[in-house]
């Protein structure tokens, strides 16, 4: 919830005179989920005076809630993380896991787990998380099958057991033949990673 | 004409139509006053000084109408009317005139909600002045970027603000707080940062900008204080790491990764810095002089892995001998008060000038109490040694920064009681005895300030006289070069 208002302060911040209502909108959710209300009903105040977000905010009011906003705020709270992490915001894998820990059907945290280990061209990580969290898709299919590929496991059974079917290696081998034709695919991004690696390395 | 009048009634009538433009109370004010009428801010039965600036509030309630309030002193009487009491500033004073050890009492009646309410409090007003200038940085309370900062001065006996330093003169430079010597005016220091920046030392009216820093320092300065004589300032240097807390409701965390003692000499542009405060395996932090200038009192813990242990870092409040003639901070060290034998952490001691009181905020760890909402303020009797929390003055979030008046009967501190999130200067009267009165926030011409305010007031500091610093010097001093300075023999 942290980052989530730290980001939202920051929008304000560049907002023209500090005061963008969607950043308002933001910072009332998040402290109305995190139980600040204090802090969600300064901005409320300042929200129930606008003439788009008057009513929802009035609507949002701590003491004049009604039940379904009140349930919707309580499915909220049951997703937050239970254990305190101080962390820098720049690794969020520890903060990701309890996020899945007090909700694994929290898709969102999941998405963001798998795609920064694709982002740091962590495979091994990658698996491990992808064995605990899987999740079909097709970037993480092509990741999959990099993974088996370096490790000699691209069997048809090995690729199967994934759920990927087998015309993603064929079309994993026309990559091969010409990268530049499928600059959306993680291959791609995958063989620019390792590429620039190497020139660094060099 | 006719054609413009046709507009300005359309414009008028939209304008009463549209829910934008009602001006209700929607709040039930968590931090408002107890009683059947709720104000905010809380002005019910606290003590203030005669010359502070006009107590104005509103009735913070839902459907408040024909409100009247009369304020009775020694049989005088001053009604206003109006959910909204703002009092003329001339009023005020002529009302406050020779109000001081007199208690003034407050009568309302209103109409809430279409049934007659009415309530009655009052105010002490104290025979103690406060210093009447106050110092504070304004800033959104962000926890990793800032813009358009800004160090402003506040006449506290009315509502006049002046900029000291701002964003649009120092390339939006980050700005760190502004500090009295023994409450003077005329003796303070604050940072602007970046390349072009410094420390901006103002001696006796003069201004210089300093590079607090030597070889083998770990940092710049940072915390601090001046010397009550005027030579020396006494500062920690601190590699300061921000993170993040994952609970909900706990926000930020700012620690030291490495955190020594220095101490600079303003005569001969020396740093002075000794080993026994600057070890290794003890972080050194938040240093300040004794009202004598012949001691230092500082917190120190042991050196931890953070933010791994962050939770596990106990600051103990300590005190050592310094030497007015030479500078040096001295190798004994007494223990004042014990972080690790209370579970607690110590943070930002501050010495009465009158050397009687040793005011400090306490959270069960860390360095940064600005999010603990456990934090609260201490004080030692530096006669008794006797050391006590100030349960009457805590509010439900946290109490940290804090300041002296002069004449050591009232001190300002920084508290984000209420929303948690903007802190807000507060004043509170101590006696020769110890004994605390309610605390109460920083008057503002309007009684919505707090409503509509955006920012936090960081490091409020009492003066007793304005430091007469304005943009342009701040400007100036930005263009101009450094004054450097090198590490004593």
């Amino acid at each position: 919830m942290t980052v989530a208002e730290q980001s939202a302060i920051t929008s304000l911040q560049a907002s023209p005179k500090h005061t963008g209502a969607r950043f308002l909108v933001r910072l009332a959710r998040v402290n109305l989920v995190s139980g600040e209300d204090g802090a969600a009903q300064k901005y409320l105040n300042l929200l129930a005076k606008t003439l788009f977000y008057g009513k929802w905010a009035r609507s949002m009011m701590p003491g004049q809630q009604d039940e379904a906003t009140r349930s919707q705020l309580e499915a909220a709270r049951a997703g937050l993380i239970r254990t305190d992490i101080v962390h820098q915001s720049d690794s969020p894998r520890h903060v990701l896991y309890a996020l899945l820990e007090a909700n694994p059907d929290n898709q969102v945290a999941r998405e963001y787990l798998l795609c920064f280990d694709l982002m740091c061209y962590d495979l091994e990580q990658f698996m491990v998380d992808y064995a605990r969290y899987p999740r079909p898709g097709r970037l993480y299919h092509e990741a999959i099958l990099i993974w088996l590929s370096q490790h000699d496991r691209m069997t048809p059974n090995n690729v199967t057991s994934y759920g990927i079917d087998l015309s993603t290696v064929d079309r994993m081998n026309r990559f091969g033949r010409n990268p530049d034709g499928y600059k959306n695919t993680y291959w791609y991004y995958y063989l620019n990673g390792m590429y620039e690696a190497a020139k660094e390395e060099q | 004409m006719k054609r413009g009048l046709k507009y300005l009634g359309l414009t008028l009538a939209l304008c009463l139509a549209l829910p934008g433009c009602r001006d209700a109370e929607f709040a039930t004010a968590l931090d408002g006053s107890a009683g059947p009428l709720v104000i905010y801010p809380d002005y019910k039965e606290v003590t203030i000084p005669a010359n502070i600036a006009p107590l104005n509030f509103r009735y913070a309630m839902q459907g408040v109408r024909q409100a009247k309030t009369t304020f009775t002193l020694g049989g005088r009487s001053v009604t206003l009317r109006g959910a909204e009491v703002e009092w003329r500033l001339r009023d005020w004073k002529t009302f406050m005139a020779d109000a001081a050890g007199q208690t003034v009492t407050v009568s309302a009646e209103a109409v809430v909600d279409g049934q007659p309410v009415s309530d009655q409090w009052s105010f002490y007003v104290s025979e103690d002045a406060i210093d009447g200038w106050l110092t504070y940085r304004l800033i959104e309370p962000s926890y990793q970027m800032y813009n358009e900062i800004c160090i402003m001065e506040r006449c506290i006996e009315n509502f006049d603000e002046t900029t000291i330093s701002d964003y649009k003169h120092t390339d939006n430079a980050c700005m760190n707080c502004h500090v009295h010597g023994q409450s003077r005016g005329d003796y303070s220091l604050f940072y602007i940062r970046g390349p072009k920046g410094g420390a901006i030392l103002n001696q006796n009216g003069k201004l210089r900008k300093l590079t607090l820093n030597a070889p083998g320092m770990l940092s710049g300065t940072v915390y601090g204080e001046l010397h009550p004589a005027g030579r020396f300032g006494v500062f920690s240097t601190n590699v300061i790491l921000p993170s993040f807390h994952t609970m909900a409701g706990k926000r930020m965390e700012v620690y030291d990764s490495a955190s020594d003692l220095t101490v600079a000499d303003f005569e001969n542009n020396k740093m002075i810095n000794v080993p026994h405060v600057a070890r290794a395996d003890k972080f050194e932090t938040f240093p300040c002089f004794s009202a004598d200038g012949r001691s230092v009192f500082y917190c120190v813990a042991d050196t931890l892995p953070v933010p791994q242990r962050i939770h596990e870092v106990k600051y103990d409040l300590v005190r050592a001998d310094f030497d007015p003639s030479t500078g040096r901070i001295g190798e004994q060290v007494d223990t004042v008060w014990s972080g690790r034998a209370h579970d607690a952490s110590v943070c930002h001691p501050k010495a009465s000038p009158d050397g009687r009181w040793l005011l400090f905020t306490v959270a069960d760890y860390g360095t940064f109490p600005l999010f603990h909402t456990e934090c609260m303020l201490y004080l030692t009797d530096l006669q008794t040694g006797e050391t006590r929390p100030l349960d009457e003055i805590k509010g439900d979030k946290s109490d940290s920064y804090h300041s002296w008046s002069s004449n050591s009967r009232w001190f300002v501190f920084a508290s984000k009681r209420g929303d948690g999130q903007y802190g807000k200067p507060y004043f509170c009267h101590v006696d020769a005895d110890g004994r605390m009165t309610k605390p109460f926030v920083l008057p503002q011409r309007s009684s919505r300030f707090y409503v509509y305010n955006l920012k936090s007031f960081n490091v409020p500091d009492l003066g007793d006289a304005s430091t007469g610093i304005t943009v342009r010097d701040a400007a100036r001093l930005f263009k101009s070069p450094n004054e450097a300075f090198s590490q004593a023999e």
